[in-house]
């Protein structure tokens, strides 16, 4: 006997889970959307009963003969409909998947026609009581495998208690009580799923957008670049700035601070993303805020440097070029903090300027740092990066290396700033190939043109 | 990124080899933060073995750093090769990081 009860108990379960590959096909169809954030419509009823009660016919159809009885999981589908829907879907469906059992006939006919009509009804009594919210494995399974026993209750009820309808009862109903709990645990455990899959996506769709809009904002943050950047007789600047994410930790600026000089910096945060572009905006605003003091390039970072180390507990810290540019004479005061050294490209080659090593800001507050003098003469351009072109990572981790980047400026010395820029850009981009950016890239090109020129004739 | 850590009395040597970036800066932080917190806080970084450090990574050793010297302990660097040195040398934390050449002279400063 209970040889028999676990082959009709695998028999079911196999049978079922044809249902089930249905059952989630099924939920991957936009109408079933609707039905789970409760927007229901008298079609969507219509055809969930419908296509339930197909599923309670399937139920019938493939259940297993025995004793002139079929154990079946009929209750299966109309629950399904009542738990989604309200107990008049599941009811609905029942009465469908019920129907076609009546027809077939036999001595439990009448009480196997109704038992679907009271499953799907009862699960819908339970899809009210919860009123929206989620409904657990536990309390469908507790709820169908409760509605079986009910089940083999009328069944004796209306039929009597005959030898026969005593054996098959007893024969069938403990594999369908489990077959159809296990069931209703899978479906609505793929109900949770799909729960899960869509609040990880709506969550994904607000950080992206939230991201888009940080993007914005830090982009409004550096002075656009192409125009209205500065373009005069004596100079022409140029900066481009590509996050490896959404936003970064690169920074550049460039701003008069009087009649004649220009403010000009660029930076880099340790790491990048959301982290680094929050202390980015920080360094950004109070450069703007501090430059026009009348202090020279190396106290305004040893002051902005006090300003960054003040509470900063993750030890993020800031490289920092910064330097004041005499538009008319070509004179640039500079101060340094932890940056790379830009390169001068003139006549005669490409160089690097010499610097004093100092830190980063944002780590010791009591940091000196010192003030370093150049001339730029006609036809110089200064080139200022960060260390996201110069680590750059080819598909095999190699760097596109400082070597790299002067064969570049010496190839391409001579064009404007901006082709400039979008010249090495490419050429990083080529080397990168299809490697994913790996750090932010900044680049700034300051050509000065006079004074000489204005000197020819 | 792999660690492998010795311990000479009080001070605890970390070889770390490979690359120490983005993706594998949290994993020595998941390493290393609790040893602080059982009470570690001499430290000897031995770098032969790295290939390469991003800042996010400097981020984690000036933190390791902060951590030491508030325990009033210490980190130091020993046998860094000539690229790991330039990026020290250009961030400007060489003057954070005592240096040495060896192992064994970095031991004799504790």
């Amino acid at each position: 006997m209970n040889y028999k009860i676990i082959d009709l108990l695998i028999a079911l379960i196999r049978n079922m889970s044809v249902l089930m590959v249905l059952a989630y096909l099924l939920t991957r169809i936009p109408t079933f959307s609707d039905i789970l954030n409760h927007r229901f419509s008298w079609r969507n009823r219509i055809l969930l009963a419908g296509v339930f009660g197909i599923f309670s016919i399937y139920g019938t159809l493939s259940g297993i003969e025995i004793l002139g009885g079929v154990a079946n999981f009929r209750d299966l589908g109309p629950t399904i409909a009542g738990l989604l829907a309200g107990p008049l879907t599941g009811a609905g469906a029942g009465l469908i998947g019920g129907l076609y059992r009546y027809q077939v006939g036999g001595v439990t006919a009448l009480p196997c026609t109704l038992a679907p009509i009271m499953a799907g009804f009862s699960g819908g009594i339970l899809f009210l009581f919860k009123k929206g919210r989620d409904i657990r494995i536990r309390e469908a399974v507790l709820l169908l495998m409760g509605m079986e026993i009910v089940h083999g209750v009328i069944v004796l009820a209306i039929s009597g208690t005959g030898e026969e309808v005593l054996t098959l009862v007893r024969t069938a109903i403990p594999p369908m009580i489990l077959a159809n709990g296990a069931g209703i645990g899978v479906f609505i455990f793929m109900l949770a799923n799909l729960n899960r899959e869509k609040s990880i996506e709506a969550a994904k769709h607000r950080i992206d957008s939230e991201l888009g809009i940080a993007r914005e904002i830090q982009m409004s943050m550096v002075p656009a670049s192409p125009p209205p950047s500065p373009v005069c007789p004596e100079y022409t600047i140029r900066a481009l700035l590509k996050p490896a994410k959404e936003v970064g930790g690169d920074l550049y600026n460039f701003f008069p601070i009087d009649g004649d000089r220009l403010c000009l910096a660029i930076g880099d945060v340790a790491g990048k993303g959301v982290p680094a572009s929050l202390y980015m905006a920080i360094t950004q605003k109070l450069i703007k805020a501090m430059a026009r003091s009348g202090e020279d390039p190396a106290s305004l970072l040893a002051r902005l440097n006090r300003e960054l180390c003040d509470g900063n507990e993750t030890m993020t810290f800031v490289t920092l070029f910064l330097c004041f540019f005499n538009t008319r004479t070509g004179e640039i005061v500079f101060s340094n903090g932890g940056h790379n050294p830009p390169y001068l490209i003139q006549q005669g080659g490409v160089t690097r300027v010499a610097m004093d090593p100092a830190m980063a800001l944002g780590v010791q507050d009591q940091v000196r740092y010192g003030n370093r003098l150049l001339q730029l003469r006609g036809g110089t351009t200064l080139f200022l990066y960060t260390d996201g072109v110069t680590e750059a990572m080819d598909a095999r981790g190699n760097p596109y290396s400082d070597g790299r980047l002067e064969e570049s400026l010496i190839r391409l010395a001579g064009l404007a700033p901006a082709a400039l820029c979008g010249e090495i850009l490419k050429d990083v981009e080529l080397f990168v190939g299809r490697n994913e950016q790996s750090d932010d890239i900044t680049m700034l090109a300051l050509s000065f043109h006079g004074p000489e020129r204005a000197a020819v004739p | 990124m792999d660690i492998w850590e010795n311990r000479q009395g009080e001070v605890v040597i970390l070889a770390v080899h490979g690359k120490l970036d983005a993706t594998t800066a949290p994993l020595f932080e998941q390493r290393v933060w609790p040893m602080i917190e059982r009470g570690d806080r001499n430290f000897i970084l031995d770098l032969v073995h790295l290939d390469y450090i991003s800042s996010a990574a400097l981020r984690r050793l000036l933190l390791l750093a902060k951590k030491a010297t508030d325990a009033q302990g210490k980190v130091v660097l020993t046998s860094l090769r000539s690229q790991i040195r330039d990026i020290f040398d250009m961030a400007g934390f060489t003057p954070i990081f005592p240096i040495y050449a060896t192992q064994e002279e970095a031991v004799r400063s504790f």
